[in-house]
């Protein structure tokens, strides 16, 4: 199964739905998309537009890959459940977001080897079939970044 | 936000945020409407802003973006609030527009990707992020097992203090985060501390373990911190290193009142001790190591001097102030330091050598600009400082070394040699290669303009040495400064009058005058204290600026601070050298480092910088 998310943008993203879409036609895989606030719907797949985030999450576990926009919360949740990923960026030419960040996100991804980064639908077929592979392990440096913010708050406290 | 909530604990937060279906279940929360780019809303929330701030009285403010920030943080810089600003994670590489305000009106801010730091600049801090890993820490423990550490730099009460950062103290830190330790750094000098704020900072901060890195003149304000933290309920492990602590360790562990002192080289015995904390067992074995057990000081075995630069992680430069380091003998306010090599073979008589060894270690031309590129990328340098002792003792490697600098683009960083080169390893064909991988400016140590004490300081050049290194380096299109020593061993009036006008005659771009001082473990402390008088009431004395700590002849220490006082004046306050700075005064960092180190300099030659040593009590040791 191949879960398909494009968030919680308010702008549309028919390129990656449309194209899952005939994914899903051409290779009968049962395919998962969350459409969001977009108003491109797919014929082959199975579609809902919001859900609560623990019924996603047991959806991308169960997923052999997920495809992804490039936004920094989808792609955190995926990594969440160490899946194979394909990032989509959002593009700014397409009218798909406001500005192109979903680029560099998208990048870093790669680049990270966290996922891989589909800038061209017509790669989007091949990806499918042979998906990127899942990093080892996924850990945040979260807790430095809390030490930091706790360390800036005791030199308030301690001038006190 | 909540991501960040266990940084909170223990203080009350309220929250100012959109109104949402996730933020409206948030407690003590203040919702507005999302105002987006209206301005008439804009106005709104600085009002509401503006009014809750003089009900919640807040003490700081932290947020993650976006433009609801920029009212919350404008009122906060009004009512005086530190605040704290964390780039949203999905700005990765280009600015937010609201990340841009930040940079400027914030604290502290931070980024979550490092590739964001170089499109904001050098007060842009990468230091753990929601999102991106940071490099895998070998020796990683869960939550309760990780120590929290705090390294203290403690400050000189009184003298002018280091505005440099602390090389040796950042490649500790770095062993210790790579131990699973919660590192916090709190350097007393630029964050302007006094000890008793120390103290209350890390009353704050609670650590388990408490370093210290002690220079000679640092020991009695370290003491004195020691000493109050061991009054806390559950008083910290406290642990001495650096020089002071390596030269007479006995110092800080016979009242009791250290628990282990670092002695030499200290990444890998801080290593193996911050195991030994955690795991628990005993500190027998550990080498370098001295420690207290049963009210006895046991002094392990030195440790060898690692050969391998390799080993080591680079110092963490994250942990530091780096906003408040600076000097006025750079041309920008930030520059890191780079240690290419370690020890220097050389027997100068006033060089402590206790801690990196006269065995010179060198790291590898790929090793030192690896670094390199990482120490411009990572913090978004403008600046680099070669802090070696003997950068070019090697001239092929150091010649590699500028080779690669190019190669990688890196020339376009500007660079300078602060600790000096040694004239005598250097040839025009260096310098030329220097000049052209980026280096703007060489330092040499010179120490005297007369042969016989440069012979007795053991430091091994001749003046015509001297002469064609500075004539070279100039040629090649460099800036020269000279390291010179006033009131050296056997000097006489005579003899420092010559050094000055040494220094005038080479036409150097700075001087930098100091005044000897002998520090426990070098050469020249044996020599005074075989053959003449330390004049200190306390090691903080060593520290002075403003006279001479001893005499071994017939120059009193107020006749040395006297001809310091010249020598800058002859240097410097010479319509010929005014002149010649005057095109710096064109650029806004060149005009403010120009006007500070003018009231500075006039500072030294008139004020000297004095402290008051009494005379009555010569050659006392005091331990405070």
């Amino acid at each position: 199964m191949i879960y398909v998310t494009v968030g919680t943008m308010f702008l549309d993203f028919p390129r990656l739905i449309l194209k899952m879409d005939e994914i899903a036609r051409d290779t009968g895989e049962r395919v998962i998309i969350q459409t969001g606030l977009g108003t491109t719907f797919p014929q082959h797949c199975e579609h809902f537009d919001f859900k609560p985030r623990d019924e996603i999450m047991d959806i991308q576990r169960e997923a052999r890959l997920v495809v992804c926009h490039a936004g920094i919360g989808s792609v955190l949740d995926v990594l969440e459940v160490l899946r194979p990923m394909l990032v989509v960026p959002r593009l700014k030419k397409f009218n798909e977001h406001m500005t192109d960040h979903q680029l560099d996100v998208a990048r870093a991804v790669e680049k990270r080897g966290w996922g891989r980064m589909i800038l061209d639908m017509n790669d989007l077929p091949d990806a499918c079939v042979a998906p990127p592979p899942v990093p080892a392990s996924y850990k945040p440096a979260k807790h430095r970044l809390i030490v930091a913010v706790r360390d800036t708050i005791d030199r308030v406290a301690a001038r006190r | 936000m909540l991501a960040l909530q266990e940084a909170f604990d223990g203080h009350d937060t309220f929250y100012f945020c959109y109104d949402a279906d996730t933020t409206r279940r948030l407690p003590n929360v203040y919702l507005v409407p999302n105002m987006a780019r209206n301005p008439i809303e804009f106005l709104k929330n600085l009002w509401r802003v503006h009014r809750i701030f003089k009900k919640e009285r807040p003490d700081m403010v932290v947020s993650t973006g976006a433009e609801i920030a920029i009212p919350v943080v404008l009122i906060a810089n009004l009512f005086g609030i530190p605040t704290v600003y964390i780039e949203c994670g999905a700005q990765v590489t280009h600015p937010s527009v609201t990340g841009r305000l930040m940079y400027w009106l914030a604290d502290s801010f931070y980024v979550q990707w490092p590739e964001l730091l170089k499109a904001y600049g050098p007060r842009a801090i990468f230091r753990g992020s929601l999102i991106d890993e940071d490099a895998p820490i070998p020796n990683d423990r869960s939550a309760e097992k990780r120590l929290k550490v705090s390294l203290v730099q403690p400050s000189q009460t009184e003298a002018f203090s280091s505005d440099q950062p602390p090389m040796g103290s950042a490649y500790i830190a770095s062993v210790l985060e790579q131990h699973g330790c919660d590192v916090r750094v709190v350097d007393a000098n630029v964050e302007k501390l006094s000890p008793n704020e120390v103290v209350r900072l890390l009353a704050q901060q609670r650590p388990d373990v408490v370093c210290f890195s002690v220079t000679t003149p640092l020991f009695p304000s370290t003491m004195n911190i020691a000493r109050q933290l061991k009054t806390f309920t559950t008083p910290p492990i406290l642990i001495a290193g650096g020089p002071h602590a390596t030269v007479l360790p006995d110092d800080f562990l016979n009242d009791g009142l250290f628990d282990y002192v670092v002695r030499g080289e200290g990444e890998k015995t801080i290593g193996e001790l911050i195991e030994r904390i955690i795991e628990g067992g005993t500190s027998e074995g550990i080498q370098g190591l001295s420690w207290q057990q049963d009210g006895a000081t046991i002094h392990n075995p030195d440790r060898p001097l690692s050969m391998d630069f390799a080993e080591f992680a680079y110092p963490d430069w994250s942990l530091f102030p780096l906003k408040r380091y600076g000097s006025l003998a750079r041309r920008h306010d930030l520059s890191l330091p780079i240690t290419t090599s370690r020890g220097c073979p050389f027997g100068c008589s006033f060089c402590y050598k206790g801690v990196y060894g006269r065995k010179l270690r060198m790291r590898t031309p790929e090793q030192v600009v690896d670094e390199w590129e990482f120490l411009v990328n990572r913090y978004a340098l403008r600046e680099v400082a070669v802090l070696d002792d003997v950068f070019s003792f090697d001239i092929p490697r150091a010649l590699a070394i500028c080779r690669l600098l190019i190669e990688r683009g890196l020339d376009r960083v500007p660079w300078s040699t602060t600790n000096g080169i040694r004239v005598d390893n250097a040839t025009p064909e260096l310098f030329q290669a220097m000049k052209r991988a980026g280096c703007y400016r060489v330092y040499f140590g010179i120490e005297s303009g007369v042969q016989g004490i440069i012979d007795s300081l053991h430091k091994n050049i001749t003046l015509e040495q001297v002469r064609f290194a500075v004539t070279e380096a100039k040629k090649a299109g460099l800036e020269v400064g000279g390291y010179f020593m006033l009131g050296n061993v056997g000097e006489t009036v005579a003899d420092m009058d010559k050094s000055i006008d040494f220094a005038l005659a080479l036409n150097l771009d700075y001087a930098q005058f100091s005044i000897a001082t002998p520090y426990p473990g070098t050469e020249m402390f044996e020599q005074i204290s075989k053959n003449g008088k330390l004049w200190i009431n306390s090691w903080e004395d060593l520290a002075t600026y403003g006279t001479g700590v001893f005499s071994a002849g017939d120059v009193t220490p107020e006749v040395v601070g006297r001809y310091f006082r010249k020598a800058i004046r002859k240097f410097y306050f010479r319509p010929r050298y005014a002149l010649r700075q005057l095109r710096e005064l064109f650029t806004w960092t060149g005009f403010r480092h120009r006007t500070l180190a003018s009231w500075l300099l006039i500072k030294l030659a008139v004020l000297g910088g004095r402290r008051k040593v009494s005379l009555a009590k010569p050659n006392r040791r005091a331990d405070v």
